[in-house]
C-alpha cells in the first residue's frame, strides 16, 4: 500500500479530520574537487513525510487550532507509526493557538525544470571549471557540486493534491590568486536550470577579486564619501524589507510597519515574485499547497501589504500571498558610475555581511574594497562597516545595473551618501 | 552507572530500536558489496527530537531540525571512495544494485582522480551510552507549563516587553558504524534552551538572547527559569545602548566570547581537510609561536562533556582530546579519516557530518581556552579604558589568511579598572588571529562551555559544537 494511503487510513482511523502530508522525494549527485581532480563522488536517493495534524476547537465563542509536526520516514513500521500519530495529535489538545484554516482544494501537476540529468548538468560545471581552471596567476582551488532533484507531493484534508518538481542545486568553489601573496575568494553559487554564461562571468568575477585581495591596503576611515555597497551583502541588505513587511512579523510584534507606512525612502519599490528563472525558490505553491502569485510589498516606499502563509495572514487579519520565496528590488535610474567621479569607496566582499532585522543593524568586516582617492582606485582590506538602516536610508541610492543572485533580482549596488 | 549531581541514577539513553531492527540489512549489504569493493561501511543514524516555542500568543511543537534517520554507504575501490546516502535499507540486493551501478557511472567521467591509500581499521566492537537526570520524552505537558511559566514571568518584569519567545529542545543520538572490522554503537542526549526577549521604548526595538545547553534531560528548563530575571534587565538595558568609536581596545572577553574567538580564530584554521586543499595558513605554522604563554587550547569530543560529546564520529573513529595549543605554541590540527590518509596521519575523531544526507568533514566537537590563574577583578583593575565584551552574535572564519570577525550583542564600558554601567551594541570585533591571541595577557581560573549554536563551513554543513573558556584580556579593533 502506498505510504501516503496508509497515513490518511491512519488519519481516519483516529478521526483525525484536519491534517497536512508533504512527502519529498529527493535524488542527488554530488562531485568534491580539488584542483582538476574528483576527490569524492556521492549519490543520495532520501524520501520523507513531513506530516502536520491540527485539532480546531472554540471556547468562549473563539475559534482556535491547536497543531503538531513531526517527520515519518520511509521504513518506520506500522505500529510505530499508528503510535506517534496517536501521540502526536493527543499534544493539540493543549495548544489553544488563533484558527487558521489549510489551503483549499486544488489539484495539479507541475513540471519546473527540463528533465535533464545531474550528471548532464555537472559534466557541464566541470567543464567550465576545467577551462577556468587557471586564469593569469589564479586557479580553481577547490570544489563542491550538489545537483538535487526534488519531487515534492503536498495533500491535505481538505482535498488539496499537487505534486510538482523542482532543481535546488549548488556549487561552492574557491577562487585563489598567487602573486606576492596568496589570496583567496569564497563563493557560494544557487541554481536550478543551469546558465553557463552567468556562470562563467561569476568565476571571472571572482578572479578578479581574488587578484585585488592579493594588492591591498589598509581600508581608510568610512568618513565624508560615498559608500558603494556591491554584490552579495546587497541582497543581504534588502531582507530586512522582506522579514519587516512579513504578517510572521507582524504577529511576533517585532516589525514597526503597517500598511500605508512609509519606509522612509521612495525609490525602493519590492515585489514577490514565484516565477523568476534560474531560482531555486520558483514555486507554484508553497509548503501549505497555496497557489502564489506575483505581490508588490512595497511601492514608492510605502508598506502595500504583508506577506506570508496562511496561518500567520490569518493571524493578524491580512488577505494570504503564500510564502514566495523570490523577491525583485526595482532597479534605480542613475549608473553606480555617477557616483564614482570623485573620491568613493566601493564594498564588494565582506567576512559575513549581516543585518538585523528587529534592529536596522548592519555591517561587517571588510574583506575588499575599492578606494578611489580622487586619482586612482587601490584595493583595500580590514576594518568594518557598522550603522544602522534608519539612519542611511534616506539618502540610500540604488544603481541602475542589475544583478540576480538566486532568489533576488534588483540593483547591483546601492550607494550611502550620508553615514 | 552513571550518578547525578546529587548521587543518584542517571536515566540511560536508550539505544535506538529502529537500528537494531536495520543491523542485520546494513551487514546484509556488507557482505554483498565486499565482493566489489575493497572497503565497505554503514553508518546508521536514528537522531530523534522535540522543539517547543512558547511566545506571547502562540506555541509550537514540531520535530527538531537535527531529527534524522537514515544510512551513509561508504565505498573503496581503486583508490577511491564513493558514498551513498539513503533512508531506505530493507531491500539490501537493490540498495547495493544501486551503489555498483552511480559507482561505475563516475568511473566513465573521464576525470582524475584523487588517489588514497588502502587503510586499515582495528577490530573493534563497543556499544556506549551516556544518561541525563530527568526524561524529557513524553513529558510535554510538563515541558509546555514550565515554557508558558517563563514567558508569564517575564511579561510581569517589563512593560517594555514586545515579545518574547522561550524555546527548549531535546535530541537523542543514536548511531552505528558497521564494517568488516568494526561494530560500534552509541547513543546519547542532549538539550538546548533560549529565552529571547524583545523590547521596545516606542522608538527603538531591541532584543538578547539568553542560552543554556548541555548533555541534560528536562533539568534544563529549570536554569531557564533562574536566568529570566538577569535576561530581561540586560535586554532593557540595550534600549540605551551607543555605538563604540572604531577602535583598538583593551578587550576583556566573557567565556562566551573567549569560545567564539577560539572556534573561529583557530578551531577553523586547524581543520585538516583544510591543509589537504591548501586553504590553512595554520599549516605553516605547526610547532610555532601564534599566541602568547597564557594560550593552551583544545579540541575533542572527550575534551569536556558537552553537546559534541559522542564517542565515536561518523566515521566510526573513537573521540579523542586534542592539545592543539600549548603555551602559545601550535602543537597540531584536527582531522578527518580521509583526509589524514591523504595527510599520512592518525585521524582525531573529527569527522562529522550534518546528517547522514552530507559528506563527512573535519569539524570542531567541543573547542576551547583552558581556564589559567588569574581573577576576574584582577582583570578589571588592570583596564584604564576598554569594554568587557559579553555576549555574542555570530562569526565568520578565514583560515587562509587568519582575519576574525565576531559580532557581539553587546558589551559593557570598562573606566579606571572598573565595569561601568555605559552598554554598547551590536560590536563588530576585528583582527588578525595571531595579535591577538598573542595580546592575551591574562587569563581566569573560570571555565564554562556553551553549546546552543550550530557551526557552518562556509554557508552550509552545520554541526552541533561547545565553545568556551575562561574570561581572557587581549586587544583588538571594535567598531
Amino acid at each position: 500500500m502506498i505510504m501516503t494511503n496508509v497515513l490518511i487510513k491512519i488519519f481516519n482511523d483516529l478521526h483525525i479530520k484536519k491534517w497536512k502530508i508533504e512527502k519529498t522525494e529527493k535524488n542527488s549527485e554530488e562531485f568534491f574537487m580539488i584542483k582538476n581532480k574528483i576527490d569524492m563522488t556521492r549519490g543520495k536517493k532520501i524520501v520523507s513525510y513531513n506530516i502536520t495534524l491540527y485539532r480546531d476547537f472554540s471556547e468562549e465563542d473563539k475559534k482556535y487550532t491547536g497543531s503538531i509536526n513531526f517527520e515519518i520516514s520511509p521504513e518506520e513500521n506500522y505500529t510505530d507509526i499508528v503510535k506517534k500519530i496517536e501521540d502526536s495529535y493527543k499534544l493539540t489538545s493543549g495548544i489553544k493557538n488563533k484558527y487558521f484554516p489549510l489551503a483549499r482544494k486544488k489539484t495539479d501537476s507541475v513540471l519546473n525544470y527540463e528533465k535533464t540529468s545531474g550528471t548532464e548538468i555537472a559534466n557541464k560545471i566541470i567543464k567550465i571549471f576545467s577551462d577556468l581552471s587557471e586564469c593569469g596567476k589564479g586557479y580553481i582551488n577547490s570544489s563542491e557540486i550538489f545537483i538535487n532533484k526534488v519531487n515534492k507531493t503536498i495533500l491535505n484534508s481538505s482535498g488539496l493534491n499537487i505534486n510538482f518538481d523542482y532543481m535546488d542545486n549548488t556549487v561552492e568553489f574557491i577562487t585563489t590568486w598567487k602573486d606576492n601573496k596568496e589570496s583567496e575568494i569564497y563563493s557560494f553559487y544557487e541554481f536550478s536550470e543551469f546558465n553557463e554564461k552567468s556562470f562563467s562571468e561569476e568565476i571571472h568575477k571572482k578572479y578578479k577579486f581574488a587578484e585585488y585581495k592579493t594588492k591591498t591596503q589598509d581600508t581608510p576611515e568610512l568618513k565624508n564619501m560615498p559608500i558603494i555597497i556591491s554584490g552579495e551583502a546587497v541582497k543581504e541588505f534588502f531582507r530586512y524589507f522582506i522579514v519587516k513587511s512579513a504578517a510572521s512579523t507582524k504577529f511576533e510584534g517585532t516589525t514597526e510597519f503597517s500598511p500605508g507606512d512609509s519606509f522612509g525612502n521612495d525609490k525602493i519599490n519590492i515585489i514577490m515574485d514565484p516565477d523568476v528563472k534560474y531560482s531555486t525558490r520558483s514555486y507554484k505553491f508553497d509548503n501549505d499547497g497555496f497557489p502564489l502569485s506575483k505581490t508588490v510589498i512595497i511601492e514608492d516606499g510605502i508598506l502595500k501589504t504583508y506577506h506570508g502563509n496562511i496561518k500567520y495572514c490569518n493571524y493578524i487579519g491580512s488577505e494570504p500571498t503564500g510564502n514566495i520565496g523570490n523577491f525583485t528590488v526595482l532597479t534605480g535610474d542613475k549608473s553606480v558610475n555617477e557616483f564614482k567621479n570623485s573620491k568613493y569607496i566601493e564594498l564588494l566582499s565582506f567576512s559575513d555581511f549581516q543585518i538585523d532585522y528587529s534592529t536596522g543593524d548592519f555591517g561587517g568586516e571588510i574583506r575588499l574594497g575599492i578606494y578611489f582617492d580622487g586619482e586612482k582606485e587601490i584595493p583595500v582590506t580590514g576594518k568594518a562597516l557598522g550603522e544602522n538602516i534608519k539612519n542611511i536610508i534616506s539618502g540610500l541610492k540604488l544603481s541602475s545595473e542589475k544583478q540576480q543572485i538566486n532568489n533576488f533580482t534588483g540593483p547591483e549596488s546601492i550607494i550611502i551618501t550620508n553615514l | 552507572m552513571e550518578r547525578n549531581s546529587k548521587g543518584g541514577t542517571k536515566v540511560n539513553t536508550k539505544f535506538s530500536d529502529f537500528l537494531v531492527s536495520k543491523e542485520r540489512s546494513a551487514k546484509k549489504l556488507i557482505d554483498i558489496l565486499s565482493k566489489n569493493f575493497d572497503y565497505v561501511s554503514v553508518l546508521g543514524t536514528d537522531v530523534f527530537g522535540k522543539v517547543f516555542s512558547v511566545s506571547k500568543e502562540e506555541t509550537i511543537i514540531k520535530d527538531s531540525n537535527w531529527s534524522e534517520q537514515g544510512f551513509v554507504i561508504r565505498v573503496y575501490k581503486n583508490k577511491r571512495f564513493f558514498e551513498y546516502s539513503t533512508n531506505e535499507m530493507t531491500d539490501a540486493e537493490e540498495t547495493a544494485e544501486k551503489i555498483v551501478s552511480l559507482f561505475d557511472e563516475t568511473e566513465s567521467l573521464n576525470m582524475n582522480f584523487t588517489e588514497y591509500p588502502q587503510f586499515r581499521e582495528d577490530s573493534m566492537t563497543e556499544t556506549f551510552s551516556k544518561g541525563y537526570e530527568k526524561e524529557p520524552q513524553n513529558n510535554e505537558h510538563i515541558i509546555i507549563e514550565k515554557l508558558t511559566e517563563i514567558k508569564d514571568k517575564a511579561f510581569s518584569l517589563s512593560d517594555n516587553l514586545i515579545s518574547f519567545d522561550a524555546i527548549f529542545e531535546w535530541v537523542k543520538v543514536s548511531k552505528f558504524f558497521i564494517s568488516r572490522n568494526k561494530n560500534l554503537k552509541q547513543s546519547y542526549l542532549w538539550s538546548q534552551g533560549y529565552c529571547i526577549p524583545t523590547v521596545s521604548d516606542g522608538s527603538k526595538i531591541k532584543y538578547s538572547y539568553k542560552t543554556y545547553s548541555g548533555l541534560k534531560g528536562l533539568e534544563l528548563i529549570d536554569e531557564m527559569i533562574k536566568g529570566t530575571e538577569e535576561n530581561i534587565s540586560h535586554t532593557n538595558s540595550l534600549l540605551n545602548a551607543k555605538r563604540i568609536i572604531p577602535g583598538e581596545y583593551e578587550i576583556i572577553c566573557s567565556p562566551e566570547i573567549s569560545g567564539l574567538i577560539a572556534h573561529e580564530a583557530f578551531g577553523h584554521g586547524v581543520e585538516m581537510d583544510m591543509f589537504v586543499k591548501n586553504r590553512a595558513k595554520a599549516a605553516e605554522y605547526i610547532g610555532k609561536r601564534v599566541g602568547s604563554d597564557l594560550v593552551n587550547m583544545r579540541d575533542g569530543a572527550k575534551s569536556a562533556e558537552h553537546v559534541s560529546s559522542y564517542f565515536f564520529d561518523d566515521e566510526g573513529v573513537l573521540a579523542q582530546d586534542i592539545k592543539i595549543i600549548e603555551k602559545g605554541i601550535l602543537l597540531d590540527g584536527i582531522c578527518d579519516t580521509l583526509s589524514a590518509l591523504y595527510l599520512k596521519k592518525k585521524p582525531t575523531g573529527n569527522g562529522k557530518r550534518q546528517s547522514f544526507e552530507r559528506k563527512a568533514y573535519t569539524r570542531m566537537t567541543n573547542t576551547f581556552f583552558e581556564p589559567g590563574n588569574d581573577k576576574l577583578e584582577d582583570m578589571i583593575k588592570s583596564v584604564d579604558n576598554g569594554f568587557l565584551l559579553i555576549d555574542e552574535m555570530s562569526g565568520m572564519e578565514d583560515p587562509k589568511e587568519w582575519g576574525i570577525q565576531c559580532m557581539i550583542l553587546s558589551a559593557l564600558k570598562i573606566e579606571n579598572g572598573a565595569v561601568t554601567d555605559e552598554v554598547y551594541s551590536p560590536v563588530i570585533l576585528t583582527g588578525y588571529v595571531p595579535d591577538v591571541l598573542s595580546d592575551i595577557s591574562m587569563v581566569s581560573g573560570d571555565f564554562y562551555l556553551s553549546g546552543s549554536g550550530a557551526c557552518g563551513k562556509g554557508y552550509k554543513e552545520f554541526v552541533k559544537v561547545s565553545a568556551g573558556g575562561p574570561y581572557i584580556k587581549t586587544k583588538a579593533r571594535l567598531g
